[in-house]
């Protein structure tokens, strides 16, 4: 085996790590939303969340030690490939937040409200599960080809939604996916309002929703059904942590919506036959008003909109541009390529530093 | 100036930023802090026989047995465990934002009044009680002996002759530092078992210690591959002992001990852990060059 490549138990052992995280941080959302004057540190909740980064830690270093040297250094650390060195960045970003955020919270007090969303702390520590989610998938991307065999999208499905979910729980405060709000009726609606909110959590979640989708695709040919599972289970599992009171039709209805938009568009892309970046380019501007376009005509029937014709065409147009703009970025940028090549893995390889 | 160098400059320059604004804690959930001020309750009037409240971890829990044949409420006002009512023969231990010194700035020697009216029974009995300031320290002389350690233990590992060994003893002193610390820590507290308060005193200290024990011994059996992880768990520990530098700030630490010496061990796991973490660069770098000499 060489550094750069992983086996299939290494990639499902750190999909299990990275699962039993999100699983804590999912449970701890949960329980704070739930659970009034949750004020003791010793919940269930977070005995998931902790263990999580311990397990998670312990099979980085499992995954580290047949790639590292006799004696490693810090620069063969930082050497390591991408797969692992992005949830090594993760996982150390956690353990420094966990620990500023404790000194945050004796200096200046427990964050409440939307200070847990903006604490500083608390961004080190959701960026790093990020990272270390994402580690399965870069694993993954490793291995030559461009086809993914059932399993393999499996993992790289689960690894893209445990990735994004932390950010669509971080993300609460500007989330279409966190709250069933459809303006409060006034006429004109005012600039600073709610209803203005509820735009921004429009165009984050479009965001959110199609980066793993465009991530996945830009490197495999996109499994049937992945897009699908990528946009409906974050909005089951934010309804179950969030909206649990508004009853299930707005979760359901993504769900839905997405499952139909992947079918018009794969239907669409089967008879238009476009080249491939126009293809994604048209998936980009189309299904994000198709499935929120979905989603007013379902509300309109069951709660009502409260939003006229040019909130609800000027809405979906941004998030139209919202999900081009997110296409085209995605997938045209790449890293450079690198300059010298040879002289990384040598080190690696030896664990003697060139100097 | 390197990438690196710029990101280390930026998180001290934070850091620096962030400790000179800090202002007085606020109430931390779930474990003790440091305060500049101790609490005592002074009386309850009327007196009930059976009924004793008493300010316990210097003031910042209450603690209410209620030995009396009616039950006790606590009013509400207190924070998220009040109101309250205690059943005759119950006791209640709890923190209270009317009494507790967590967020009060108060003079040293000064002193500052709180009171709580109990409903016993339906008789109404309050509860006298004062917040007295302390001198906190000054904390230049904690910070500057932390700052000099970390520099120092990078200095003396390279001019070492046996830089592997140095820094698994030093390694090996931040972690009995921070075991200290965290075991004075949890002897503090008397309001929750002990085991649960060492294990939640310890936090991802648990993976430092193993890490730091397990790499010197790794070290000191003549395999320098275990400096990686004495480098990793003395990082582990600077980062987790981060939030007890209130203690170079504050007066009335949550310590059982004298608050000298918790100041020591804070100043012992910050600096040698850092030190450590940063001399591990140079020192694996000389171990593993030493070594390919010795292949070649």
């Amino acid at each position: 085996m060489t550094p750069s490549s992983f086996s299939a138990r290494e990639r499902w052992v750190l999909l299990v790590a990275s699962a039993w995280l999100v699983s804590g941080l999912q449970l701890d959302a949960y329980a704070h939303a739930t659970t009034p004057e949750l004020e003791t540190f010793w919940t269930p909740w977070h005995g998931v969340l902790y263990s999580g980064i311990a397990v998670s830690g312990l099979t980085l270093v499992w995954l580290m030690r047949p790639r590292l040297p006799v004696i490693p250094t810090y620069r063969t650390l930082l050497a390591l490939p991408n797969a692992l060195r992005v949830p090594m960045i993760g996982m150390a970003l956690l353990l420094v937040g966990g620990g500023v955020d404790t000194l945050w919270h004796n200096v200046f007090g427990i964050e409440q409200g939307l200070e847990i969303f903006v604490s500083p702390s608390h961004e080190f520590i959701i960026l790093g599960m990020v990272l270390v989610a994402a580690g399965p998938a870069l694993m993954l991307a490793t291995v030559p080809g461009d086809r993914l065999s059932p399993g393999d999208a499996t993992l790289a499905t689960i690894s893209a939604l445990l990735s994004a979910l932390p950010l669509h729980i971080y993300s609460l405060h500007a989330s279409a996916l966190g709250s069933t709000f459809f303006g409060d009726g006034r006429d004109p609606v005012r600039i600073f309002s709610t209803d203005a909110q509820s735009v921004h959590g429009y165009l984050f979640s479009t965001v959110l929703l199609l980066v793993p989708i465009l991530l996945i695709g830009r490197r495999w040919h996109l499994p049937i059904g992945v897009p699908t599972l990528l946009v409906g289970l974050p909005a089951i599992l934010m309804h179950l942590m969030f909206t649990t009171d508004d009853g299930w039709w707005m979760s359901l209805t993504v769900a839905g919506a997405a499952a139909g938009a992947e079918l018009v568009l794969r239907l669409g892309a089967h008879f238009l036959r476009l080249p491939a970046e126009a293809g994604w380019f048209l998936i980009g501007l189309l299904a994000p008003p198709l499935v929120w376009g979905t989603v007013l005509i379902v509300a309109s029937r069951i709660e009502g909109v409260g939003w006229n014709v040019h909130m609800v065409s000027g809405l979906l147009t941004l998030t139209a541009f919202t999900g081009a703009a997110t296409t085209l970025v995605t997938r045209n940028v790449r890293p450079a390529p690198a300059a010298t090549p040879q002289a990384v893995p040598e080190e690696v390889r030896t664990g003697v530093p060139a100097s | 100036m390197t990438v690196l160098h710029r990101l280390a400059c930026l998180v001290l320059t934070a850091g620096g930023l962030l400790l000179a604004w800090a202002s007085p804690a606020a109430a931390h959930a779930g474990g003790l802090v440091a305060t500049d001020a101790r609490s005592h309750v002074v009386a309850l009037s009327p007196a009930v026989p059976g009924l004793e409240v008493t300010a316990i971890e210097d003031g910042a829990r209450l603690r209410l047995r209620n030995h009396t044949t009616v039950p006790v409420g606590v009013p509400t006002g207190g924070g998220a465990a009040t109101p309250a009512v205690v059943a005759a023969g119950q006791k209640l231990t709890w923190i209270d934002t009317r009494s507790t010194p967590e967020g009060r700035s108060l003079g040293a020697g000064a002193t500052q009044a709180w009171s709580i009216v109990l409903d016993v029974g339906g008789t109404p009995v309050t509860v006298t009680g004062e917040l007295v300031g302390a001198r906190p320290p000054s904390p230049v002389p904690w910070w500057l002996a932390a700052v000099l350690l970390a520099v120092a233990v990078p200095l003396v590992a390279r001019r070492s002759r046996r830089p592997g060994d140095l820094l698994a003893a030093t390694g090996l002193v931040a972690m009995a530092a921070s075991i200290t610390h965290v075991a004075g820590s949890t002897l503090a507290v008397e309001s929750a078992p002990m085991a649960g308060t060492f294990l939640s005193a310890a936090g991802i200290n648990l993976l430092a210690w193993p890490l730091i024990l397990g790499g010197a011994v790794t070290v000191f059996r003549g395999r320098p591959a275990g400096v990686l992880a004495v480098c990793a768990g003395a990082a582990l520990t600077a980062v987790f002992v981060l939030p007890d530098v209130t203690s170079f700030h504050r007066a009335v630490l949550p310590f059982a001990g004298p608050a000298v010496v918790e100041r020591i061990l804070v100043v012992l796991a910050l600096g040698t852990g850092i030190g450590v973490a940063v001399a591990g660069a140079s020192v694996l770098r000389t171990l593993a060059l030493r070594a390919g000499a010795e292949v070649r």
